[in-house]
Formats: structure tokens, C-alpha cells, sequence
């Protein structure tokens, strides 16, 4: 990664009336990232993307693509960025093929090649054709992420990408994700609330919550700092509990024999000898390991701390 | 600019000709021609007084009919010009590309433009078409036809020379009218789409475009001193004082002043329509 921030958003604010729908976001996308922007239903993950593309206008802050103002240069910008927001929407009296043609066109494309070959890497060429009336959510979807491929930008922006997908479609458009962004280089902003899916594609995420960036880094890193709870099954319980206690561990949860560790996988040979030491039968030893999605729900149910960085 | 906005209307005219919408419309307005028209072959009255009929009276009536027909449908397209973007929600998918809203504005209103003078062409060229196929285009001379300099004739029968009604004189009149039509559809137009510009919801959009349409039409046909300054009425009265002359009421006169008004009143309504409606569509949020 190069590390050059492509996209960064500065105290990125959009009031409707008294709501604040984003409060103060601050984004930053590097050069070769697959950044998962995260958040709840409502959170803001959309209305940011809309500021971002300028959709809507935002009530403060800004927006820089490639070092510049998206305000004052958005056709330079816009002409770097494939996008697509929410759900896509097409003409639906007008074929897959020819919404593209049409879209295309509107950048200046007239490249059939390029058209069948957007077609194809979302897998739809086979429908081209027909018109988008008949289309499932599924082959709507593939044709909006077809349409953010059109030319060849170097930012592709997709909000739920994954939505009314079918597990092939889900595990494709992740293959995709992840084969442009390593052969090409596209760097990419991937809104979604899919966890799973978003650690499994992207490097970096952002979590959105009411508005703001509550924590956005590497996802291995973010993920290596929370506090990891490991799970053992041993007896006698009494001597257990005191061998935990001579390692300075903290016993998170205690149901009969199960006992959930305050402590990673690291530190799970020292408990095993302190155990035996203490004469206790082992039955289960399970390193701890945080999800994205355990780590989101933590995040997300603090208490607001204002925006922070791993 | 010019090129994002010629890649604009040519997107808008590929999507126009791909709907329905432009093609149903043609029935009306082509009836509306055929039944003026035809009904010109009905010359029992005019074999007794034979100064009832001659080929302009028809022909300012049918283009009266039709362009009436197109002012509506003028409002029509372009109350859904807009409004079926935000509804769709395919906004989204154009305002993403390099183009910026004051472009996807002008080639809107260029596409209502292109249309609405298609349209005007159209009928007028339908209706001379009609009138002559009808009445004396393959039989110069022996059926009512306006090509005969003066001299109206019914049947293939000489009746009259009028030297108060040349041809001349008749066709002036008529492209007079023509001339003075065309801003008042251009402004149905700009009114449909400045409806257009308010709502997110086509039904909304026509809907409520239509009412007022309507509306505008029955105040300036009844309200008669009032209604001359709205748009709409100035469509009537070219047509209207031609059609009078053309039927030989030698008291309708071409009066300076109202040409001045049905020039200026749809001019002015127009840039205000047009106005409102990009400030509104500019400063918009785009939330579908």
C-alpha cells in the first residue's frame, strides 16, 4: 500500500432539519485500500457517500478526491470515480446492455469491448439483452457494480454492494473486489453492514456510528487490540480459579466447568501449565478471537468518545 | 459544456424513443388533423355558399386542434422529464458521472424543445399533406385546395375569386400564426417541467401539471380579459384570427398590440418557468 490518501473527508456534517444525519465525519481512503465503511441502519453510511459524490450538498465540512475539492472540481474528480448508491436504478423499458451503452456514453465511452467485458465480469452477459424489468435485485445489483467498472476508475465507490445477493453472488463479487483492487490497483469504498463480509474483503473499515467515525484503521490491527476472550473447561473448579488468579487473569464468565478468559491466544500455554500445575483436568482449551462483528457490537455500544483512529 | 450536454440529449432522445409515451401521442394529434380535414369533404352547405370553405379555414383549424393537443402533451413529457428521474431513482446513476446538474438541466429543456418543434413540424406538415390528399394534391384545381391563387374552388368547380383573399394574403396569415403559436407550446413545456422540478413522484408530477394545464385553458377561454396574459391563451389567438380571415369575416383584424402580448406573455412565463425550475432542480439534494 502506498498509502497516499485518495479520498479523505473533513468534518463532513448534513443536517435535514433538526437530525444530524453525519456529524463531523471524518474519513480517509489510501491508494490500494478495499475500505469497509461500517455502520448500522442509519448511522450515515449513505448520506456520506452522497456527499462524496455530490449528491447532496453537505451542511459543513468537505470532501478532497486526489487532493482535490470535490466542491469546486467535480467533473475531474467524478471522471476518476465509479459509483453506485443504494439500490441501483435503471431505465427499466431499456436492456442491461443498453443502460450501460447509454451510461457510457455519458462519460464519453463508445468501447463495445469495454461494455462486454463489464458485462461479463459481473456475470451477466449472457443477459445483456433483456430489459432490466425482468432483472431480479440480484442482476440489478451486478449490473450497478458493471456500470461503476465502466471506465476503468481508479476509486470505485459501492454502497451494499453484496444486497439481494444470492452466497455465489456475495462469495463473486468479493472475488471481483479483491482481483481488481490486487491486479489493478482500483481502490475501493465498500459501504455495508454485512461484517463478515467486510472483514473478509477489505484491509481497512471505518465504523460509523450516530453520524461520526467512532474508530477506523487496518482491520488486522483493530481486531488485534480488543481484548480477546478465551474459553476452558476444567476441573476442579476451586483450583482453577485460583491458578487464573496466580497469572493475573480475569475470569470474564463462569457457568459450572466453562470459564471464559480475559486473554488471547498468546497467553493460553501459561494457563494450561498453571492449570495441570494446580492438578486440574483439562477438557477444553479454545484460543479467544474477536470477530469484526463482535468488535463492531463493542464499539458501537460504548458510550460516545468522539472519533479515534487505531 | 456543449459536448456533455449533445452526450445528454442524445441519452434523453435514446430513452424518449424507447417508451411508448411519444408514439401514443401521435393518435390523438394525427386524429385531430384527419377529423378537420375530412370533414372538409362534407360540401353540402358549402355548394350553396360556397365563400363557407376553402383549404386555409381547414388548415388553421386542424393546426389549431392538433397544437393544442401538442401543448398537452408538452406539459406531459416534460412534467416526467424530471420527475421519473428522481422516481426511478436513476439520478443516482447519471449525476455520478462527470456531468453536472446545470448540463443534465439543458439538455432537458433542449429535449422538450426538440420535441415540442418535432411536433409542431409534424403537424403542420400532416395536416398541408392531409388537406391536399384529400382535397386537390393529385387533382390541382379540382377539389378545394389552397394552392390555387385566389381562386377557391369546390368540386373541381371554379366558384370564386376573392381579392380580398388571395393566396398570398391567406398564407401570410397562416405562417403568421404558425410563427406565433410555437413560444406558447415552448412554455407549456418549461411549465411542465418546472412541475416536474417539485416533485419526486410522476403521478404527482403529471397529475398536478395537467390540473393547471386545465385549468389555464378553461380561465383563458372564459375569462377573457384576464386570460389573455396567460401563456396558454397565446396559442389560440394566431390560429384563431387566421382561421376568421381565412373564413372570410373580413372585421377579424391581426391587432399589434395582442401579437406584441402573445409574444411577450409566453416569452416571459417561459423564462420564469425555466428559471424556477433550475434554481429548484441546482440547489436540490438528491435523496431517492
Amino acid at each position: 500500500m502506498s498509502g497516499e490518501v485518495i479520498l479523505k473527508t473533513e468534518g463532513l456534517t448534513k443536517h435535514f432539519g433538526p437530525i444530524k444525519a453525519v456529524d463531523g465525519l471524518d474519513l480517509e481512503v489510501r491508494r490500494g485500500d478495499i475500505y469497509g465503511l461500517l455502520g448500522l441502519n442509519g448511522a450515515g453510511k449513505t448520506t456520506t457517500i452522497r456527499m462524496i459524490v455530490r449528491l447532496i450538498r453537505p451542511t459543513r465540512g468537505r470532501v478532497l478526491a486526489f487532493g482535490e475539492d470535490v466542491r469546486s472540481n467535480r467533473l475531474s474528480v467524478l471522471n476518476r470515480i465509479g459509483a453506485m448508491v443504494e439500490i441501483p436504478a435503471f431505465y427499466p423499458y431499456l436492456s442491461g446492455w443498453k443502460n450501460l451503452e447509454l451510461l457510457y456514453g455519458l462519460s464519453g465511452g463508445r468501447d463495445r469491448d469495454r461494455l462486454k467485458e463489464a458485462l461479463e465480469l459481473v456475470g451477466l452477459a449472457s443477459r445483456g439483452g433483456d430489459r432490466v424489468r425482468g432483472y431480479s435485485q440480484g442482476m440489478r445489483q451486478r449490473l450497478g457494480i458493471a456500470q461503476a467498472l465502466l471506465t476503468n476508475p481508479e476509486l470505485i465507490i459501492l454502497d451494499e454492494p453484496t444486497n439481494g445477493l444470492d452466497p455465489q453472488g456475495i462469495l463473486d463479487i468479493r472475488k471481483l473486489i479483491q482481483r481488481l483492487n490486487l491486479e489493478q490497483g482500483v481502490t475501493f469504498l465498500v459501504s455495508s453492514h454485512l461484517l463478515h463480509e467486510i472483514e473478509l474483503t477489505c484491509n481497512r473499515v471505518g465504523i460509523v456510528h450516530d453520524g461520526r467515525i467512532r474508530i477506523q484503521g487496518e482491520v488486522r490491527e483493530l481486531l488485534s487490540s480488543a481484548v480477546h476472550v478465551s474459553r476452558v473447561r476444567t476441573t476442579p473448579v476451586e483450583a482453577a480459579r485460583r491458578a487464573f488468579a496466580s497469572l493475573g487473569i480475569e475470569i470474564a464468565v463462569q457457568y459450572g466447568d466453562v470459564f471464559r478468559l480475559r486473554c488471547g491466544a498468546d497467553r493460553l500455554a501459561d494457563v494450561d501449565a498453571a492449570l495441570h500445575a494446580a492438578g486440574c483436568r483439562v477438557a477444553e482449551l479454545t484460543p479467544g478471537r474477536v470477530t469484526l462483528e463482535e468488535f463492531f457490537m463493542a464499539e458501537t455500544r460504548k458510550p460516545d468518545g468522539g472519533p479515534h483512529a487505531a | 459544456m456543449p459536448r456533455r450536454v449533445w452526450r445528454l440529449v442524445r441519452f434523453e432522445l435514446a430513452k424518449l424513443f424507447r417508451q411508448k409515451l411519444p408514439y401514443v401521442v401521435l393518435f390523438p394529434i394525427f386524429a385531430a388533423v384527419a377529423l378537420v380535414i375530412l370533414h372538409g369533404m362534407d360540401v353540402g352547405e358549402a355548394r350553396e355558399n360556397p365563400m363557407l370553405r376553402n383549404g386555409f379555414e381547414y388548415l388553421t383549424a386542424s393546426c389549431l386542434w392538433a397544437l393544442r393537443l401538442v401543448s398537452v402533451f408538452a406539459v406531459v413529457l416534460a412534467s416526467l422529464s424530471l420527475s421519473s428521474e428522481a422516481s426511478f431513482g436513476t439520478y443516482r446513476m447519471v449525476l455520478v458521472r462527470p456531468v453536472t446538474r446545470t448540463d443534465v438541466f439543458v439538455s432537458k429543456v433542449l429535449v422538450v424543445a426538440i420535441i415540442v418543434a418535432a411536433l409542431f413540424i409534424l403537424t403542420v406538415l400532416v395536416s398541408w399533406g392531409l388537406l391536399h390528399l384529400v382535397h386537390g394534391f393529385w387533382r390541382d384545381g379540382h377539389y378545394m385546395s389552397p394552392l390555387t391563387d385566389g381562386k377557391f374552388t369546390l368540386m373541381g368547380e371554379e366558384v370564386l375569386t376573392d381579392p380580398n383573399r388571395t393566396k398570398a394574403v391567406l398564407q401570410a396569415d397562416f405562417f403568421r400564426a404558425l410563427r406565433l403559436s410555437f413560444l406558447p407550446l415552448l412554455a407549456s413545456g418549461f411549465f411542465g417541467l418546472l412541475i416536474s422540478s417539485i416533485f419526486d413522484n410522476t403521478g404527482a408530477a403529471v397529475g398536478l401539471a395537467m390540473f393547471f394545464a386545465i385549468f389555464l385553458y378553461g380561465f383563458a377561454s372564459v375569462e377573457r380579459t384576464a386570460g389573455r396574459y396567460v401563456f396558454i391563451n397565446s396559442l389560440e389567438y394566431g390560429f384563431t384570427v387566421a382561421g376568421h380571415r381565412a373564413r372570410g369575416l373580413s372585421d377579424k383584424k391581426w391587432e399589434e398590440e395582442e401579437i406584441e402580448r402573445t409574444w411577450v406573455v409566453p416569452l416571459l412565463s417561459g423564462a420564469a418557468f425555466l428559471g424556477a425550475a433550475y434554481v429548484i432542480f441546482v440547489k436540490r439534494d438528491i435523496l431517492t
